[in-house]
């Protein structure tokens, strides 16, 4: 089939991947701002699990009193790191949406929810892996889009040195950041 | 058109996050001190049993494992562990009774504010009395939970000379291989066993009482 001689050519398998994977990539940085709303740690006494946003919200709960009294500096983990990591997840994924990068906000995430995890045991129900679903997702993705940034710095890296064309390419597609043409956006 | 879209598409979820902070926080605001109050009081219930089977399970612990174990650092190894929880417990069930007593009176406080408020003298009599019966019964529920946290604190005391005894142990032991030094566990075990005895029938009493301070009526 040969196309007419103004039709634009048809997007290549690579194209269509590379835009794909873009797309995946940014849904990854939104899921993470999405968890904010799933189950994250449960305290000790209270019946029911916490959520991201509802840890924010005991900096204005009289709960607060007692976790304090408890342990001071595991209460501003729980309450300071949810909100630092709102704000960091905002700025990854208005970056990926510009199909930038932000290492040190998705780097910044990653240590926030480790620091609860561990850092909050006393307050926290439960032994070993203080997460429920929404933090553990948290971690999951936080740690997949820092392998997808460290990608595109070696990529970036092979590029500037001229090396290893064809792993060039592959990266190229699998993080994303190659090429592609689209109905919407021509690049 | 399409970074447009996703820029659109992130501010729908900043969005939809500050509409859950919203309305979670809202919630916290509206509550009323009577809820935050029964919250408080679950939480001493919730941490009088945990106190109670953490403690308990540190004093079976001393009964059993001590005649078994002859190396010092195995048994700082069994008992660390649970020396450090029996003493994270207790910190926990000593702050609930004081964040409890902090939102009685901020309970109490909103109750009186409200009974001045009756222009009726009769009513505000009645009101007044139901206030003073209840508040009575806040004070005997407190000098149970205080009672409580000192016979909890008794026993953490006794586990504190222990925890001493089996560090002084194992000091002596890097130059010494004398195991007679276990001889001092034993009268400590003896003089905890009443204690927990004492605790345990204290807590038993709290567990009781700590359903509600009003059930009682």
């Amino acid at each position: 089939m040969s196309r007419k001689r103004n039709e634009p050519p048809r997007q290549s398998w690579r194209e269509s991947t590379t835009f794909a994977m873009r797309l995946v990539a940014f849904a990854v940085s939104l899921a993470i701002m999405g968890a904010f709303l799933l189950p994250w740690v449960k305290l000790d006494g209270e019946s029911d699990v916490r959520t991201g946003t509802g840890l924010m919200t005991l900096a204005i709960s009289p709960a607060r009193d007692y976790l304090t009294m408890v342990a001071p500096i595991q209460t501003v983990v729980l309450i300071a790191c949810p909100v630092a990591m709102l704000l960091f997840a905002i700025i990854l994924a208005a970056k990926y949406a510009q199909r930038k990068t932000a290492l040190f906000a998705t780097a910044a995430i990653l240590a926030s929810a480790i620091a609860i995890i561990y850092g909050a045991r006393d307050l926290v129900d439960g032994s070993g892996l203080n997460a429920e679903f929404g933090l553990s997702l948290i971690v999951i993705l936080s740690a997949l889009l820092l392998v997808h940034q460290a990608l595109i710095k070696i990529r970036t890296r092979l590029r500037i040195k001229r090396k290893l064309p064809a792993v060039q390419r592959a990266l190229f597609i699998i993080t994303g950041s190659g090429h592609y043409r689209y109905r919407w956006e021509q690049t | 058109m399409l970074r447009k879209f996703l820029q659109l598409a992130v501010v729908a979820i900043v969005v939809a996050v500050a509409a859950g902070f919203g309305w979670l926080a809202y919630g916290e605001v509206n509550t009323s001190e009577a809820v935050h109050f029964d919250e408080s009081i679950s939480m001493v219930r919730h941490q009088t049993e945990s106190v109670s089977v953490t403690l308990v399970d540190t004093g079976a612990f001393v009964d059993a494992g001590v005649a078994n174990i002859t190396d010092v650092s195995l048994l700082l190894g069994e008992w660390t562990p649970r020396y450090n929880g029996a003493q994270s417990s207790y910190q926990k069930f000593d702050s609930a009774i004081a964040a409890a007593e902090v939102r009685a009176e901020a309970y109490f406080a909103s109750q009186r504010a409200l009974t001045g408020r009756y222009h009726d003298p009769v009513r505000r009599a009645r009101a007044q009395a139901n206030d003073d019966a209840n508040y009575a019964l806040y004070t005997q529920w407190r000098s149970r939970a205080h009672q409580t946290r000192e016979h909890a604190r008794n026993i953490l005391k006794r586990l504190d000379d222990m925890d001493t005894d089996l560090r002084k142990l194992e000091l002596s032991s890097e130059f010494s291989f004398d195991a007679g030094g276990f001889d001092t566990v034993p009268s400590a075990i003896s003089a905890l066993d009443d204690e927990l005895s004492q605790f345990q029938i204290a807590s038993e009493n709290i567990r009781d009482i700590t359903v509600s301070p009003f059930e009682e009526q």
